[in-house]
């Protein structure tokens, strides 16, 4: 099947069965590796992208949805004034996140703070859940998305 | 780390196993015994198109198995099938959907054969390892005792999904196999795959990379996987792809029971114990592992006569060993839970029983080696009972549930708290070359730059950045011109896995050694100057295996933690409001990055206390982390694996105990189970 | 490495169109946001499946409001709803969406997809249950003559769902609005406790007091998406009553909860039921929730 889909702000289209999922077209196809394969069943987090502007779980979509849609990955967001705001509130309260989570860990944070702007102790555990982490104290990472926050809201003042 | 490296990483510019691909490579799907015990009598295949290709047993171009410490595991099995899900085959082609259903075409025909025998029965074939600690006698103890507790507990450790997943590529390039995984065994890794591929140790190379939390059980998911991609890349003479897929279930457990002889004033007088872990079904790395059980089980506790007898047993379930700390917190999980025990029975406060008994300078351990030194303890014990009001929470609790039939309210929660300490020490106690070999070897070059040859995969993310720069101070030279070179196999030499904070304790060591040489030889020798350090095995008069004798830890870390629980009536939920810990680590190298050590392991910990696969955000109790250290600049660095996983789950039964009144003698612990009287 | 299975997709333009293809492969499976399906129906190497997506369809992710309930599309997700609070007006049901599983989960799963897992009862079901929602079913006739009509039907939640739990739809008919109506009392109660792996033990109750008289009251049990349970008796002998209730009262109407709700098999779910129970009833004599650790 034919899909024309916005990849990271560019028309694109690809030939693939319908039922694959989204996560290995963008991997395998675009070459696209900041999200990750880990359980493709919704538990993990590490394959989150951001369809038409809303953050979705990558591995339980199958690709035929995404027709005519707008899909953003950490390789595009990368690129956004927003992304450094969450690096530079990452790096403030050194979040060391390790190599593989901390890609999907940036986009998370930064497109739920678009909904949370100040985030409460809730919305923190929000953006906390979206994405299983192994190494990461919360505490740590908590202070890192407040830092981010800030950045964010100083930079749009 | 840099800023750039740190800024491609969080704009996932890092690439993994998974991640490469290249046209011409095929996936790898290994095909399992479904049923087991038995005997393989034939694989019955479809007719198979001609891209897709099946390899067996003697497809393999080397050795097809992998010899591990203390026993050989087949890498295909060709005739026993041991455990359900072994591998005895693969299918190898360009597309993966298309291997997984030809693979359930695929059938087996096995025999049955009868299982191995129950671990209580003496049999020496189900047996893979025994250790005996011994000292006094027992009987004498046991004559001198007030009253003798009996305790039975139990370990059942949950199964853990490990991310990153275990996908393996390989590439051959020239005469090398270039190899992508996950692992911290690299000279082990390269090893069997050489020995499985029939070729020689130098054509592989390794690409490892560092991500999340490496843990010590990996070995049995990423040596043969690594090992079986090998092989199919040098039949087919292409990339290969070996698909990772979810782990088999294992059976992760460990019965102890203890008998101790106690005096009036609550003293030891004797302790014998006999401790059973299930292996699975081939006793590979069993008797490192069975050593540490033993010496963890023995605790920490003034006792003159003792005996301890662990054992590891065989089952027909996947062979899972070593466990994280290669069963030494686990070990300790046992002596904690005896230990409340005797206190609780004796009428004692379990933290004062704990300061009063603890082994002193003079005394011997229970391996019979001198203490020189007076552990720290006793005192860090009395500061964490002050900072988390063990003393008067425990006396509460237990005033409450005594009385609770005359409370004029139900209370909406019971709470009970839990205490519990843990030693850990970083030396393979065994002397097998594969587990304690490490070196070093620094080239200062004429361009000035430096070359730092490791062969270790670092355990935390910081750690190569605190050895960058020590090396930078030591030697005045700048930190971009340090080159920290992971694996470079024509000149590597065999070194053992990156576990049991080998890599602070052994490696910092090496490191530092080597840098001071190449100091004093800097300015008098022409350039380049190679330096190569090699770690040194300590001698049989310190310690000595066979007989479970001497002083078994060069280097000891201490940890004690307080875990508080409360337990919801109308739910019978658990709930972990609060946990103190307190660790004594010798100096710290790095603060940042061993709280994060820290806190993943508590997660992991928690894993186990509460039978989850995860423990979620909104679980995870406050955690109050105080690291002591004594200041002197002569205090080495000591690790920190296993003082959570040693010291968490005891304290945690304990603290469900208490606040449920129930005396439960082991892990897991759920609601149902609690009803239900909880064993 | 992609552990796919193979599946047939239509993807049609407009209602007629989807009716009648469905009508046509009555066999084939609705998806709506694949949340559902992607992870517990598609196993590597399954059975091949034909698909009829509907999540493309914008008449069926439409929100609008009378003044006596909230309608939503079937493909309607949760957070859509979550963000439609001042539609739904319902506490109990904000709740309960704002639980139902991380954040990303919620923008891809679907009210419809929730209430028509085929095997078990989620979430929204027993809260939507308690609010008297209204299902509009759809589909489509044919006639001898060759002829289409076009079927729509109306059907009270209760009637969804059979007693051996199995789905109310007929061959080809699928589910397309929710019409939930509003509800005034004061009270709700929401409980989900983790029984086991992914299940839970819920109870959801609604409830309107009138100077101290409980003048509604509705209550549900889950266990673990098997059951549903709901009593009208049970509530019925609530109805009226002053609160706080003497303690003799309570423990009469405890000793009778099994007279209206069989026993569940599991020793800890009927725990569950009866110390929830017990606690809704606490909870309705004082409203505020008081959680109370000892030390
Ligand atoms: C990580 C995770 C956490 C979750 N946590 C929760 C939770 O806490 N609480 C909870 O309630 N749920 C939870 N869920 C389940 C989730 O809510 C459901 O998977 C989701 O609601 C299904 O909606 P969908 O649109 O994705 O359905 P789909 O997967 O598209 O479909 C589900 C089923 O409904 C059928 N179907 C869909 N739409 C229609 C229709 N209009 N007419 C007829 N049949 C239809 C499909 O054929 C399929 O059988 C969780 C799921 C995941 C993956
Ligand atoms: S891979 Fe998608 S959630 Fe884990
Ligand atoms: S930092 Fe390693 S998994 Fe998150």
């Amino acid at each position: 099947m034919l899909i024309e889909f916005t990849l990271n702000s560019e028309n694109v289209s690809v030939d693939v069965p319908a039922y694959f999922r989204l996560s290995d077209v963008l991997r395998d196809e675009f070459g696209l590796h900041g999200l990750r394969n880990a359980c493709r069943k919704g538990y993990c987090g590490l394959c989150s992208v951001v369809l038409d502007g809303k953050l979705v779980y990558s591995c339980l979509i199958p690709v035929f949805q995404i027709r005519g849609r707008e899909i953003m990955t950490i390789e595009g967001y990368s690129k956004t004034d927003d992304f450094e705001d969450v690096y530079k509130g990452f790096k403030k309260e050194g979040v060391h996140l390790c190599d593989y989570c901390a890609p999907t860990r940036t986009l998370t944070t930064g497109i739920l703070l678009d909904r949370y702007a100040r985030p409460d102790e809730h919305q923190l555990m929000e953006i906390l859940t979206t994405v299983t982490c192994s190494c990461t104290p919360y505490e740590t990472l908590k202070k890192g998305i407040l830092s981010a926050a800030r950045f964010r809201q100083r930079r749009l003042q | 780390m840099s800023e750039d490296k740190f800024r491609s990483r969080l704009a996932g510019q890092v690439s993994f196993p998974e991640d490469i691909s290249s046209r011409k490579m095929v996936y790898a799907l290994q095909v399992r015994a479904e049923r087991a015990p038995g005997i393989l009598k034939e694989i019955i295949l479809p007719r198979l198109p001609s891209h897709i290709k099946f390899f067996q047993a003697e497809d393999i171009p080397g050795k097809n198995y992998l010899s591990y410490p203390d026993e050989s595991v087949p890498l295909l099995a060709d005739t026993e099938i041991l455990y359900p899900g072994q591998p005895v085959g693969v299918l190898t082609g360009p597309d993966a959907d298309e291997l997984y259903s030809i693979r359930k075409e695929i059938s087996l025909e096995i025999t049955p054969i009868p299982g191995f025998p129950p671990y209580r029965m003496r049999d020496s074939r189900a047996c893979p390892a025994e250790k005996v600690i011994q000292k006094g006698s027992t009987l004498r103890g046991m004559e001198k005792a007030e009253t003798v507790v009996e305790g039975d507990f139990s370990l059942i450790l949950p199964e853990m999904p490990v991310y990153p997943r275990q996908a393996v590529y390989c590439t051959k390039e020239g005469g090398t196999y270039v190899l992508h995984l996950h692992s911290q065994w690299p000279s082990l890794i390269r090893k069997l795959c050489a020995q499985a591929a029939g070729i020689s140790r130098k054509q592989v190379e390794i690409h490892f990379n560092p991500a999340g939390r490496t843990w010590d059980s990996h070995v049995g998911q990423s040596v043969p996987a690594a090992a079986l991609t090998v092989c199919i890349t040098s039949i087919l003479r292409q990339p290969v792809k070996l698909i990772a897929e979810r782990d088999l279930p294992c059976r992760k457990e460990i019965f102890y029971h203890y008998r101790a002889g106690v005096d009036q004033s609550g003293r030891l007088t004797a302790l014998e114990a006999q401790v059973y872990l299930n292996a699975g079904a081939y006793g590979c790395f069993s008797s490192e592992v069975v050593t540490r059980l033993a010496l963890g089980t023995a605790g920490l506790y003034q006792c003159r006569h003792l005996d301890i007898r662990a054992k590891s047993f065989r089952s027909n379930y996947p062979p899972w060993l070593p466990l994280s700390t290669w069963g030494l917190a686990q070990g300790e999980f046992g002596a904690e839970m005896l230990v409340n025990h005797i206190a609780l029975e004796t009428g004692q406060d379990p933290a004062d029983w704990r300061s009063r008994n603890l082994t002193a300078k003079g005394n011997l351990n229970a391996t019979s080696g001198k203490i020189r030194q007076t552990p720290p303890l006793s005192d860090m014990i009395t500061e964490l009972s002050e900072a988390s009001d063990y003393t008067r929470k425990h006396a509460v609790s237990r005033q409450i549930r005594t009385n609770r039939n005359a409370l004029s309210i139900t209370p909406s929660s019971y709470a009970g708290i839990g205490m519990a300490v843990s030693r850990q020490g970083y030396d393979f106690l065994s002397r097998d070359k594969l587990l304690t070999a490490a070196s070093v070897s620094v080239t200062l070059q004429k361009e000035g730059t430096l070359d730092v040859l490791l062969g270790t995969v670092p355990a935390t993310p910081g750690i190569m950045a605190i050895w960058r720069k020590n090396i930078s101070a030591s030697l005045s030279i700048e930190e971009e011109k340090v080159n920290l070179i992971l694996d470079r196999p024509d000149e590597q030499s065999f070194n053992g896995p990156s576990c049991l904070s080998r890599n602070i304790l052994v490696f910092t060591k090496l490191i530092d050694q080597c840098c001071s040489i190449i100091q004093k030889k800097r300015f008098r020798e022409a350039l380049p100057i190679t330096e190569t350090r090699t770690f040194r095995r300590r001698t049989a008069n310190e310690w000595n295996e066979e007989e479970m004798k001497g002083t078994p830890f060069s280097q000891s870390s201490w940890g004690c933690a307080v875990v508080e629980v409360s337990l919801f009536t109308a739910t019978r939920e658990i709930v972990i409001p609060q946990i103190w810990l307190t660790i004594n680590c010798g100096t710290l190298l790095d603060p940042p990055g061993a709280r994060s050590f820290v806190e993943s392991e508590v997660r992991m910990a928690l894993t186990h206390c509460l039978d989850k696969q995860a423990i979620k955000p909104s679980l995870f109790p406050k955690l109050h982390i105080r690291f002591e250290e004594d200041g002197k600049k002569s205090t080495q660095p000591s690790g920190l694996e296993g003082l959570a996983l040693g010291t968490i789950p005891a304290a945690f039964t304990q603290a469900v105990s208490q606040a449920s009144g129930i005396t439960l003698t082991g892990l897991p612990i759920n609601s149902a189970r609690l009803l239900s009287g909880g064993n | 490495m992609k552990e796919n299975t193979a599946f047939h997709v239509h993807i049609p333009a407009n209602m007629t169109v989807l009716l009648n293809l469905y009508n046509k492969a009555p066999g084939s499976l609705i998806m709506a946001g694949g949340t559902h399906l992607m992870n517990h129906t598609f196993q590597p190497g399954s059975d091949h499946h034909s698909i009829l997506s509907i999540s493309q369809m914008d008449e069926l992710k439409k929100i609008g409001r009378s003044d006596r309930y909230a309608e939503m599309g079937c493909c309607v997700t949760v957070n859509q709803m979550i963000d439609a609070q001042n539609l739904l007006s319902s506490p109990l049901l904000l709740e309960t969406l704002q639980h139902m599983g991380p954040h990303p989960i919620r923008n891809s799963s679907t009210i419809g997809g929730n209430l028509c897992i085929p095997e078990k009862r989620m979430d929204l079901f027993p809260v939507l249950l308690l609010l008297d929602a209204r299902l509009e079913l759809r589909h489509v006739k044919r006639k001898r003559n060759g002829r289409a009509s076009y079927k729509s039907r109306w059907i009270h939640i209760n009637s969804f769902v059979s007693s051996e739990g199995n789905l109310g739809l007929g061959e080809g008919e699928l589910l397309t609005r929710i019409r939930i109506p509003f509800y005034d009392g004061g009270f709700h109660f929401h409980r989900k406790v983790n029984i086991q792996g992914n299940d839970f033990f819920t109870i959801n109750a609604l409830a309107s007091m009138d100077k101290g008289v409980l003048s509604d009251l509705r209550v549900a049990f889950t266990n673990g998406g098997r059951f549903v349970l709901r009593s009208r008796d049970m509530e019925a002998n609530l109805m009226g009553r002053r609160f706080p209730m003497a303690p003799k009262d309570l423990e009469e109407i405890m000793k009778e909860l099994f007279k209206y709700f069989s026993v569940p098999d599991n020793h800890y779910e009927e725990y569950l039921m009866e110390s929830l129970f017990r606690q809704l009833l606490e909870s309705l004599a004082d409203p505020k929730d008081r959680e109370e650790i000892l030390l």
